[in-house]
């Protein structure tokens, strides 16, 4: 019984450790999204959000996960956000681990070192990123199963799986990596041991290939069909991808590239010990769309938090290796280590949060965004056209909708007919690539901390070719002088 | 074979699991909750000292362009109604008043963010 709660305690930690304050800057367009669908039973397809690009048809692929949210945030505000999002996050340590037979000394190490690592990209909110690593790690689940079972139904769930990943968040392509590598996989060894005359052909044994055809299938059941392919291959190579602190490359924030280098070398030794005592056929579902995610990620940073949870098979050896032979010594450490990871996230960590007291008015504090300015802007109708910050967009969308942003963060890769989309021009304003005095744009509603942009329209107040409306520590409103 | 005693042993884990997810919950709402009363029964607006003001003061002075040559005398907003001038502050913020530079300093210990600096003209009390 006792070993029962030692094993449930690893992802109590991780449950505990992810209780965050919901930080996202997408979270109140997501509200929005979410809200439109439950008050009129319809998808919005059409841009009415934000200024520039009005009816612009977004293809929302989150469009499940903004209703859930919206359901969520509505009944439980903040704190419910946040229980979820520990909840997703400890769900998902559980399936991968499950998948890779983590014994309770490797859950010990790994599990903080994962958390810490990623945890930027996963405990910030409840994101429709973090579903999609769930379900990477319930594929991972479910094959492994499959593997030891032979139960063919344990492959037939991910038909409704793959169903309902398409409709909560773009990030399927990945589960389908992991699966299809899979399916080729097996349907190599099946044609290499009828080659052999080892198996004689039948075509019940390709049935795991034609699950694998009806989950890809499967993904085509969403609202906007195909259209979800070219909506996720839009975001794949766009070159505005730099600007979007997701889709940057590691070497752009030290801390990363430290944890990335550091963890690519682990890796190396990770494999190598993994497959000096396994078969070198095993877990290479895993391995193959492992070592590409990593590649990738080294390019767009997102990739690395998938990329993480998918190696822990290879984390799990490196510890291993380091375990020591007494079983008192491994239990007395492990048991320590996990006793107190515990402690420190319960008495230290999540008070600091301050879950509960969480709401808009601490969320712009964190945020770096000013209710006062936009009360001024209300206040005041200035008339002209608006340049907002990328960054307050979402939070205006569902705090402020009298103030239409110009841009937030369903936008970075929209283009229309005639290929030109809203963000490189803003881009090309905010770093002072282009010149805001030759914009067409009248008032500019802009946090400090964008230098360029700032400092700019300071030298063009100064030249008194623009005033300051408001200003305070987090929010300038700039008027062009007429 | 399902037997009462797994069954019993079954419930107890997860009775003992719950508990120790739950609690530390609890506990963070309990602090929440005793900042929230603390602040619901201070004396206005009052003055404070000791080390939670050392801890606030330390704080805010990594801050750029903060006077590091003078010691503020901070303030535990109780009721953000009178103080209108410093801006959109809350029950919980810290009003630092840099009396030679003639500043005041609003901070948020949450969020761990100086909200609002404005210059003022206050007699310091205490000054001979």
């Amino acid at each position: 019984m006792l070993n029962n709660i030692l094993n449930a305690m690893p992802y109590v930690f991780v449950f505990i450790a992810s209780l965050a304050r919901p930080l996202d800057l997408d979270l109140g367009w997501h509200l929005k999204y979410g809200e439109y669908f439950w008050k009129t039973g319809q998808i919005l397809r059409e841009n009415i959000f934000s200024s520039e690009m009005l009816d612009y048809q977004y293809i929302n692929h989150s469009w499940a996960m903004d209703v859930f949210t919206y359901i969520v945030f509505n009944k439980f505000g903040f704190a419910g956000l946040s229980i979820l999002s520990a909840i997703v996050v400890a769900l998902t340590f559980y399936f991968f681990a499950y998948a890779t037979r983590l014994s309770f000394w490797e859950k010990v190490f790994i599990f903080p070192l994962i958390l810490y690592v990623s945890y930027d990209g996963i405990g910030i909110s409840f994101r429709s990123q973090l579903l999609s690593i769930l379900f990477l790690g319930v594929t991972c689940f479910l094959l492994r199963t499959f593997e030891e079972r032979k139960k063919t139904f344990i492959l037939w769930i991910m038909v409704p799986l793959f169903l309902v990943w398409a409709n909560i968040h773009g990030g399927f392509i990945l589960g389908l990596t992991v699966f299809g590598t899979w399916c080729a996989l097996d349907f190599y060894k099946k044609i290499i041991a009828m080659y052999s005359k080892k198996q004689q052909f039948a075509w019940s044994i390709f049935v795991p290939q034609i699950i694998g055809i009806f989950s890809a299938l499967a993904t085509l059941v969403n609202p906007f069909g195909r259209m979800l392919y070219e909506e996720i291959f839009r975001h794949l190579g766009s070159p505005m991808q730099k600007f979007v602190i997701e889709w940057m490359p590691i070497y752009k924030n030290t801390f990363l590239l430290r944890a990335y280098l550091i963890s690519s070398v682990l890796l190396i030794i990770g494999i190598f010990l993994f497959y000096r005592k396994k078969q070198k056929t095993e877990l290479l579902y895993i391995t193959i769309p492992m070592i590409i995610f990593w590649i990738i990620a080294f390019q767009q940073r997102r990739y690395l938090w998938p990329a993480f949870f998918i190696a822990m098979p290879f984390w799990g050896a490196v510890t291993s290796f380091i375990k020591p032979k007494n079983n008192k010594i491994v239990s007395s450490i492990a048991i320590g280590i996990v006793f107190c990871s515990y402690l420190f996230v319960s008495i230290y960590n999540l008070p600091k949060q301050n879950i509960f007291k969480m709401d808009w008015i601490y969320y712009c504090r964190i945020n770096g965004c000013s209710q006062s300015s936009s009360e001024y802007l209300i206040k005041n109708k200035l008339s002209g056209k608006i340049l907002t910050d990328y960054n307050f967009g979402g939070w205006l969308i569902w705090n402020y909708p009298e103030i239409k942003p110009s841009i937030d963060g369903r936008m970075p890769f929209w283009k229309d007919d005639t290929g030109d989309g809203v963000f490189p021009k803003y881009i090309e304003l905010e770093n002072n690539f282009a010149d805001i005095n030759n914009s067409e744009y009248d008032i500019v509603y802009i946090s400090p901390t964008k230098t360029a942009i700032f400092n700019r329209l300071q030298q063009l107040v100064n030249e008194k070719k623009w005033n300051v409306a408001y200003h305070d520590l987090f929010a300038y409103v700039f008027v062009r002088v007429r | 074979m399902i037997t009462s005693e797994k069954i019993t042993s079954a419930f107890f884990i997860i009775i003992c699991v719950a508990i120790l997810t739950i609690a530390p919950i609890f506990y963070a709402y309990f602090l929440e909750q005793r900042a929230i009363n603390t602040l619901k029964t201070s004396t206005i607006n009052s003055a404070i000292t000791g080390d939670i003001a050392s801890r606030i003061i330390k704080e805010v002075a990594r801050a750029e362009k903060i006077p590091k040559n003078e010691t503020p005398t901070v303030v535990l907003v109780t009721d953000p109604t009178t103080l209108t001038p410093f801006g959109q502050i809350m029950p919980g913020d810290y009003i630092l008043l840099y009396h030679q530079s003639n500043l005041a300093v609003v901070y948020d210990e949450i969020s761990e963010r100086i909200i609002n600096a404005v210059p003022v003209n206050i007699k310091n009390p205490n000054a001979k």
